[in-house]
């Protein structure tokens, strides 16, 4: 039972976090208005840097410009389809591999070895000329399997999904045994329904890696109808930094006609907006606390 | 327990082992650079040539073979009828008709990418027969590592007439530069004439206003710039940040280097003839003490060099600065945007000269773009051929086809390098009422346009500013250079890279970068200078001079 | 059949792909080693030993260079780990679902936005006519051109880093704050404590196995302290204090092609990064008696 000066006390200390955690909002959305009036805006007003919150001349051109080419339609279906296949992907390996990694040394003598066997291929790369190599040898440029198998593995949301399964009660794990569970049915009923707010976590993530990719497409793919939608956007404009030393004629007219603040900016709108729409969709498995019911103490 | 874990150890450890012994032994067959198309054997080959017709530059070739290709696009309007595209159309349906070719482009990619994607194709040896590259240290690095065919012999023997007039433009310096160890190795669109030569464009109708003569000099500049400064709140002439490949450090005021003779990041012959390197002589300490100067009075802004390009036009843009330093074709940009926020604005260009009279303008490179043959393509003259084919467009245009030269097969565009000047002389006369122009009929009717929309007047052009650009460009912007007959050019003497440049370079242009920018914003005296050059010097600067004398005088 | 052999099945499809994409092309370090020439491949390339890492070490500022780079590296990780995890904890206290979902989704936006144009902002806030100014101006203080000055390039590089970040930890703590029992907290309660203390002796312990598994993975990204924020922010006045290996070599490549030094510059990258993170299991296991992986 709390008094009234605790009761107050608690009450200003709500208001002063909610006040802190609305400006710190704040700061992250004026960036994303900004961008968005810059988008809707005319092109010379945005190359004076007139624009602040809302758009000045307001028009859609810079939309236009990156929706009228065919190749746009194009590239965003392969990238749905590239996110479908490789988020899915993605999650059947990060469960598999996370589950059998967060058992006890114990339970599963090889585990440590896997550990350290996949973050060493985190940590260790090659490079980027004999990676292209390998893919080519393996006969994947060009086809949606070089966007998707290459990043198959999510050595990162592996170890963090696996750090989530740790953390559930050891009573599971004894109640799953009592039971005479096996490895797979431990997996599917009961430790993937228990961890839904780290598995959201990591689909979200695993789906975000796949929508912004930009470089794979770039390197792996020949033609431009395959490209997924980052690379083709990413090649709608020139560099920002333009420098003018270098610049040849076709540039000069294209600048004086496109400008790269508005169409640039335009881009990361098209980007952003099927991640901000699917994010609450994924919230719903934020769900606090896990059911306990069905482990007896 | 133990026994499962190393079981599984070793297991892993093996097929790492025996991956890396594989792919070695795979890189060996696999990584190599992979024949382009099966070849004849030579008997047959021998015979053929044997019997060989004369050499027609426009004949096919003796044999079908398919030829890889890779494509880079601009992304403007092509301007292809319904059903063509970058890799078909009638361009392309021509070469393989005439020439007898199967083209198979390999991949394509919008022109940003490009230059990524042909990096890597280099460095991974996995190239197309027919590609180009658009920097001259690829070239140089292809030609290191013998992964291009030397086409001496085939341009000598099989390019056109046209072909060879368009590369006579420059007075052969693209073809020059081009050769190495006495082979020419690729062909490349040309450097055009004045392109990077920078005026001062200045607002003139604040010029009218104020009751200030047009510009001549350095110190007419000044007093032009503390004017607009105190009436019309500008805050001095706009840079931007150095770029990482910028010419040199203070690009944006080389045209104050240049009034003062100084040649900057450029190889430069001095008095006695010898090659030196433009930094570190003593007119460019002249140059940055006059910017040091102007930059104490406010009338550099004092942001340049933390302005990046987007700002810089946005000074320009808004009305913040009312001289700034661009080529002849700041019509289109940044002023196409300047006019849209400001249509009362009249700019104009102006070369500026020293106290003799004289303007010096620093040309660019001479060669842009430039397509190769890969080494072991078994006609190397398929190259020449097609851009005979190509250069022949101007003058004899393709029938049905109306589209840009980026849909061509091999897209280097091959202008005239003096193209600019044409264009300025003929509107020019077009605009004095003398309609008997000569030249391409794709340029005579951009002319022709050109000079309609200029006479509506520059109030009409404000308003529509698409047009703007162009006419501002060419008219104003390319005056001060062609009608200036006292306009010196000076080229860059040099253009390779010498063995100490490998190792050093890099480290003097940091100090180069170090030393202008310090003096410039004043926190170095102007006596540093000599303190730089010394370590310049001392650094491989001097080695590097030597080797540089050496490789010219080959 | 063991569960063993089960836990080998689940584990063998993500090894093979490792294996073709990650382990195959590591061959190409070698390339590190070698004087690399296209034609020639890895295999026919001539071999020069430490040669490519001794001109890293010999380039000017080579140890300036690594200094920026650990040091706006550590500075990063450390102000993105702790405002992410403050911003988690105090989110957590709100009871409003929808206000709480609508943050959450809210601070992951900025990580959208490129550095090209996040940078174009950033500068347009700290010049000497930018809104940052402008207050300084009405305070009664000098402009501050803030781009120019190495004291405060590098605040401004952790700070707009944390910005754009900060929301991807703050997701992944706000998963992890699921997991606590509530009943931890009820008996808590019943014990008489407010939710600070609850904060402290219930929350903080329930996600410190998560709290340490970010700060160490983080440590692999040591040597790279954000090229594209940098080289979109950068200009050649805080060079001094804001150049990163990454930076350097990248300029580098533009004047001449150096495939090999980029190789080896990863390789030692690589090393760095698994050097720290073995170092941190072992000082965790020893002194925390917890295997962080």
């Amino acid at each position: 039972m709390m008094s009234t000066a605790s009761h107050v006390i608690s009450r200003v200390s709500y208001g002063v976090i909610l006040a802190v955690l609305l400006a710190i909002a704040a700061g992250s959305v004026f960036p994303i208005l900004h961008i968005l009036a810059v988008s809707l805006s005319d092109k010379a007003a945005a190359s004076a840097g007139k624009i602040f919150l809302l758009p000045v001349d307001m028009n859609f051109a810079a939309y236009s410009i990156v929706f009228d080419d065919r190749q746009f339609f194009q590239s965003f279906a392969v990238s749905v389809e590239r996110v479908l296949l490789g988020g899915w992907v993605n999650f059947a390996i990060t469960l598999l591999m996370a589950y059998p990694l967060s058992r006890e040394k114990e339970a599963f003598s090889a585990r440590n070895v896997y550990m350290w066997f996949i973050i060493f291929t985190m940590l260790f790369s090659g490079g980027l000329i004999p990676w292209y190599m390998a893919i080519k040898q393996f006969g994947m440029i060009n086809s949606i399997w070089a966007l998707v198998l290459p990043t198959a593995v999510p050595v990162f949301n592996v170890i963090l999904l696996m750090n989530f399964f740790r953390n559930l009660p050891k009573e599971l794990d004894d109640a799953a045994s009592i039971d005479g569970a096996g490895p797979w049915y431990s997996l599917m009923k009961l430790y993937i329904p228990l961890s839904l707010p780290a598995i959201a976590t990591v689909t979200l993530f695993s789906i975000v890696s796949h929508w912004n990719a930009f470089f794979d497409g770039l390197i792996l793919i020949n033609v431009p109808h395959k490209q997924p939608l980052q690379t083709y956007l990413n090649q709608i404009v020139v560099q920002m930094n333009v420098n003018r030393s270098q610049m040849t004629e076709e540039d000069v007219k294209r600048l004086a006609l496109l400008s790269d603040k508005t169409v640039n900016s335009a881009k990361i709108f098209i980007a952003l907006f099927p991640i901000a729409a699917l994010y609450p969709f994924l919230q719903r498995y934020f769900i606090h606390g896990i059911t306990l019911g069905s482990v007896k103490e | 327990m133990f026994r499962r874990k190393t079981g599984v150890a070793a297991v892993l450890v093996c097929i790492i082992l025996l991956a890396a012994a594989c792919s070695n032994k795979g890189s060996n067959d696999s990584m190599e650079s992979t024949p382009s198309s099966p070849s004849p054997s030579a008997a047959e080959s021998a015979s053929a040539s044997d019997v060989a017709p004369a050499k027609d530059p426009f004949g096919p070739l003796p044999e079908q073979v398919e030829v890889k290709l890779s494509k880079g696009e601009g992304g403007g309007d092509l301007n292809l009828p319904q059903g063509e595209t970058y890799t078909n159309n009638k361009f392309t349906e021509q070469i393989e008709t005439q020439l007898n070719v199967k083209l198979n482009f390999v991949w394509e990619t919008k022109n940003e990418a490009y230059q990524q994607k042909i990096k890597l194709a280099i460095a991974s040896n996995d190239l197309p027969d027919i590609f180009y590259v658009d920097d001259y240290n690829d070239y140089l690095s292809l030609i290191k590592n013998g992964q291009i065919e030397d086409l001496t012999q085939a341009f000598a023997d099989y390019s056109s007439d046209e072909l060879k007039r368009v590369y006579g433009t420059d007075g052969g310096a693209g073809l020059r530069t081009l050769t190495i160890g006495g082979k020419l190795y690729g062909l490349s669109a040309l450097g055009a004439v004045h392109d990077p030569v920078n005026l001062a464009w200045v607002r003139k109708d604040w010029l009218d206003k104020i009751g200030l003569k047009e510009p001549d000099t350095v110190e007419d500049l000044k007093t032009i710039v503390a004017a607009f400064n105190e009436k019309m709140g500008t805050k001095g002439i706009p840079g931007t940040a150095t770029s990482d490949t910028a010419i040199q450090p203070l690009d944006s005021f080389d045209v104050i280097f240049q009034a003062n003779h100084a040649n900057p990041g450029q190889w430069v012959k001095d008095q006695d003839g010898n090659v030196i390197y433009g930094s570190v002589a003593p007119e460019t300490k002249q140059a940055l003490g006059q910017i040091q100067q102007m930059y104490q009075a406010g009338l550099i802004d004092l942001e340049f060099a933390t302005t990046k390009s987007d700002q810089w036009v946005a000074r320009i843009a808004n009305g913040k600065a009312g001289v700034f330093f661009g080529p002849w074709w700041s019509g289109w940009y940044p002023l196409t945007d300047a006019i849209k926020n400001d249509p009362k604005a009249i700019w104009r260009a102006y070369a500026v000269k020293d106290e003799s009279g004289v303007a010096y303008g620093r040309e660019g490179a001479p060669v842009g773009r430039i397509a190769v043959v890969k080494k072991g393509f078994k006609y190397p003259e398929l190259l020449v051929k097609i851009l005979n084919y190509e250069v022949d467009q101007q003058k004899n245009p393709l029938k049905g086809t109306d589209a840009s030269w980026d849909a061509w097969t091999v897209n280097i565009p091959l202008w005239d390098a003096d193209l600019g000047i044409q264009y300025y002389n003929n509107i020019q006369a077009l605009l004095n009422g003398n309609s008997n122009i000569e030249g391409k009929p794709a340029d005579l009717d951009v002319q022709r346009k050109v000079a309609e929309n200029f006479k509506k007047g520059e109030d009409w052009l404000a308003q529509n500013s698409d047009m703007y650009g162009e006419a501002v460009s060419r008219v104003f912007g390319m005056a001060p250079l062609v009608k200036n007959d006292k306009l010196v050019s000076v080229y860059n003497e040099f253009y390779g890279q010498t063995p100490t440049m490998e190792k050093r370079w890099v480290n003097l242009r940091k100090l180069e970068s170090d030393a202008f920018l310090q003096i410039a914003l004043g926190k170095q005296t102007l006596d540093y200078f000599d303190e730089f050059v010394k370590q310049w010097n001392d650094q491989g600067g001097q080695t590097i001079t030597q080797e540089v004398n050496a490789a010219l005088s080959n | 059949m063991k569960p063993g052999f089960h836990y080998h099945l689940m584990l063998i499809p993500g090894i093979i792909l490792l294996l073709m994409f990650s382990v195959y092309p590591m061959f190409g370090i070698v390339m590190a080693f070698q004087d690399y020439n296209p034609t020639k491949g890895f295999s026919g390339s001539p071999w020069v030993g430490w040669e490519n890492f001794t001109y890293m070490f010999e380039l000017p500022d080579s140890y300036l260079i690594f200094k920026n780079t650990v040091y706006l590296a550590v500075s990063k990780i450390m102000a993105n780990l702790l405002l992410s995890l403050i911003f988690a904890l105090l989110l957590n206290e709100i009871k409003h679902k929808l206000l709480k979902r609508s943050i959450q989704t809210v601070v992951y936006f900025p990580h959208f936005v490129s550095w090209v144009l996040f940078g174009g902002i950033i500068a347009q806030i700290f010049s000497l006519d930018g809104v940052v100014n402008v207050i300084l101006q009405m305070l009664g203080q000098q402009p501050i051109q803030f781009m120019a000055s190495n004291y405060w390039f590098p605040a401004l590089l952790v700070g707009s880093d944390v910005w754009k970040e900060f929301g991807f930890s703050t997701i992944i703590f706000l998963a992890a704050l699921t997991g606590i029992n509530p009943a931890l907290y009820e008996a808590a309660g019943i014990d008489g404590a407010n939710r600070l203390r609850m904060m402290w002796h219930v929350t903080l312990p329930g996600i410190r196995t998560t709290v340490i598994l970010i700060a160490v993975l983080s440590l692999q990204n040591v040597m790279n302290a954000g090229f594209e924020q940098i080289l979109n922010l950068y200009n050649p006045l805080v060079y001094h204090s804001s150049d990163i290996i990454d930076t350097y070599v990248y300029r580098i490549g533009l004047l001449q092609s150096q495939y090999e030094l980029g190789t080896a510059v990863g390789l030692l990258k690589s090393v760095v990064s698994i050097l720290l993170i073995v170092i941190s299991y072992k000082m965790a296991v020893k002194f925390a008696n917890y295997r962080i992986f």
